[in-house]
């Protein structure tokens, strides 16, 4: 063979412990003898990558695709096995090693220099860097002071600039706003076209198919499939498909013969067939007119919720209230459509299960012209019932007395909400806050 | 012995390195204060007027002896008190260093090794304007320069290695075992009153047995070593060679079991997260 490895792994299995209770530890230090349970993220798992492949991981959670990725990266050992990594490899990793007290600049520098480059290479590289942030006079501010975009933008940007050998890039791309994305997707391709050897950890089936030209599908640890995208790909959709439908009870039953080593083709099986049987017969949906806000903890905004892949985490979004005209419903699953305009086409931002956000309903009572003056207490905000992110004047103590034009009443709950221009703007202000 | 040289090796071939992250260690400690790197002088400061105004004012100690020559109590005790506090600041943030910073540094190929060095590397820059100041509050008590001033390089030197042997130790242990830091915390706390810093371990002298052990502490050497050379009485480390010896006998010796220990387990470190 001609080609080249670049990756070279054989039979790497990752144990981890797991200990019930302190006493279980410290026995497993001082002593020989072994304490705890023993769990394997990766069992006998087989790899090889050519220069210039470019591979994608897949796999449900818990498959060890982060620990297998992790491991070719250098940043976990392996229990046991084989490995042979030919270059640097680099792992992409968002918003890794930044140090919030000091500025954007100064972390350019120490990124750089614990990667191993030299004062003269950072000058060389440190505009391109500041660039490809797009972070402009932000650069010399303290990282603390950057949005959730930016930090995750000036991450990103360090770990594409210093060219490494091989890029383990792990859930990396789905950061910072679309025409991010596109500009790190675009990146992505250039490293590709250069013959990098690049490994590409994703939830997100359609982004392996624009982007690998091979797969590699773990499931608890073991490889379940590698070949091909557009062969590995179809076979893990309609699994997926699968998956989505099987209660918990089902899912530890698949675990079990998965691990044991057994067919499952029986379990899958069944699927196949109820799904025939009963097509979608329980997908609906409706119109609605709410608000919401999301809860706090983790949640996601899915683009699709019938298969649920792309997924965006929602911290970005809280704090914000947002319009809810359409809801579906799918094996017994709510969701809401939010949107930043009281439409279901435009301003969409995607599906959120119903769970994960808080609900109001929302009806317009008139537009009739009414007057009112400030007490003087309160916030004025861009939406009725507004968050801290809608707030057009945080504080309403300066406008005591002015007068509120209103040119629309709209009831949320049990709440009224007046909306009208204060000094210039058009607001929304809680009907506590006026008096006649 | 092998794991030894890597380590010696790494910190050769990184030194450039541990004085930059070194100085970006400061500044970003000192971000948030107004004052900025001045508190690294001011909180030092304010310890040693404390344990002065308690200990000469209202418990007050009588002059010391130092090497045949008697020197009133401030003087003494400012000699090598911000010695004292180089040697805290070092083994805590030492001891805390790689745990706290793996996640961070884990992600990229870079020796471990180095961490706790420019770790220790920051705090000497502090100790270094303490000095300066030390120096200048002895002309204006009368005690001048002196041609004894020249072993300071030397005592500089072997606090650094000392400091970094024994944080070899401590940050290899409690980034497997937490707890490790916690009681190395609460112990310095005690060996401030037991290792000579504020009062003379000769007051023991009737107890000839527990002195000499409590002289056995390193940091005890490099304390003296500091008096010694301020005041101008003697080339200490000569006129005490076989203590000399002891200390760095046991520098050796710390630095091996670091050695050995961080470079079987700093592969792992990451799985102790």
């Amino acid at each position: 063979m001609g080609m080249q490895q670049a990756i070279n792994m054989k039979d790497i299995t990752k144990r981890y412990k797991l200990y019930y209770g302190m006493k279980d530890r410290i026995l497993d230090l001082v002593t020989p003898k072994s304490y705890g349970d023993d769990f394997y993220a990766l069992n006998g798992v087989d790899f090889q990558a050519a220069k210039g492949d470019v591979v994608g991981f897949i796999g449900i959670n818990g498959s060890g695709k982060s620990t297998l990725s992790n491991i070719i990266a250098g940043i976990v050992p392996e229990t046991s096995g084989h490995v042979e990594i030919d270059g640097q490899t680099s792992l992409i990793a968002v918003a890794s090693g930044l140090k919030n007290d000091l500025t954007g600049r100064d972390n350019i520098e120490l990124k750089c220099l614990m990667l191993g480059f030299d004062k003269d290479e950072i000058k060389k590289l440190e505009p391109d860097i500041i660039e490809f942030a797009e972070l402009d006079n932000f650069i010399d501010q303290p990282v603390k002071s950057y949005s959730s975009g930016m930090r995750s933008r000036l991450g990103f940007a360090i770990s594409v600039n210093i060219d490494p050998e091989i890029l383990v890039i792990d859930e990396a791309l789905s950061v910072g706003d679309k025409a991010f994305a596109e500009k790190s997707f675009n990146k992505m391709n250039e490293f590709k076209n250069k013959g990098k050897t690049i490994i590409f950890v994703s939830h997100s089936t359609a982004q392996m198919k624009q982007f690998c030209d091979k797969v590699l599908w773990l499931e608890y640890g073991t490889v379940k499939d590698f070949g091909d995208v557009g062969e590995v790909i179809p076979k893990y959709e309609e699994f997926l498909s699968i998956w989505k439908k099987m209660s918990k009870k089902e899912r530890g039953l698949y675990k079990d013969k998965v691990l044991a080593g057994e067919s499952t083709d029986e379990i899958l099986g069944n699927y196949i067939e109820e799904q025939n049987d009963e097509a979608e017969s329980d997908y609906s949906e409706n119109p609605t007119s709410l608000l919401c806000h999301f809860k706090g903890g983790k949640s996601y905004i899915y683009s699709d919720p019938l298969q649920r892949i792309e997924e965006i985490a929602t911290d970005y979004y809280k704090h914000s209230v947002y319009y809810v005209k359409k809801q579906l419903s799918y094996n017994d699953e709510l969701y809401n459509l939010i949107s930043n305009e009281p439409s279901a086409q435009q301003g969409v931002i995607g599906w959120v299960k119903a769970s994960d956000v808080v609900t109001r309903n929302h009806v317009a009572i008139d537009s009739d012209p009414k007057e009112f003056r400030l007490k003087g207490t309160g916030a004025a905000f861009e939406r009725p019932w507004g968050g801290k992110k809608n707030q057009i004047y945080a504080d309403l103590e300066d406008f005591e007395d002015a007068i509120f034009n209103v040119d629309k009443t709209e009831k949320v709950g049990g709440n009224i909400w007046y909306h009208g221009i204060l000094d210039e703007t058009y607001v929304w202000i809680h009907q506590n806050h006026l008096k006649d | 012995m092998k794991s030894a040289i890597t380590v010696l090796k790494e910190q050769i071939q990184y030194f450039h390195l541990i004085r930059r992250l070194s100085l970006f260690e400061l500044k970003s400690n000192n971000s948030n204060n107004y004052l900025g790197m001045l508190w690294e002088l001011i909180s030092p400061a304010i310890q040693v007027t404390i344990y002065w105004f308690v200990f000469s004012t209202l418990r007050s100690r009588d002059p010391v002896d130092v090497g045949g020559e008697t020197v009133p109590f401030f003087p003494w005790l400012i000699a090598a008190f911000f010695l004292w506090i180089f040697f805290h600041q070092s083994i805590v943030q030492g001891s805390r260093s790689i745990f706290s910073r793996l996640r961070i540094l884990s992600k990229m190929n870079f020796p471990m090794s180095v961490i706790p060095n420019f770790v220790i590397f920051s705090r000497f820059y502090v100790h270094l304007m303490l000095l300066g100041i030390t120096i200048v509050i002895f002309q204006l008590l009368g005690y001048y320069v002196n041609i004894y001033y020249l072993q300071l390089f030397y005592f500089i030197f072997a606090s650094f290695c000392l400091f970094y042997s024994i944080s070899l130790i401590t940050s290899t242990l409690s980034t497997m075992i937490r707890d490790v830091h916690m009681f190395l915390t609460s112990t310095l706390r005690m060996m401030l009153y037991l290792s000579g810093v504020l009062w003379p371990l000769t007051l023991l002298s009737d107890f000839d047995m527990l002195m000499k052990l409590m002289q056995l502490n390193p940091v005890y050497y490099l304390l003296q070593g500091y008096r010694h050379a301020l005041f101008g009485v003697d080339w200490y480390f000569i006129t005490q060679w076989e203590y000399t010896l002891f200390f760095w006998a046991v520098v050796v010796v710390l630095f091996l079991i670091g050695a050995k220990m961080h470079v079987k387990f700093r592969r792992h470190f990451i799985d102790y997260l």
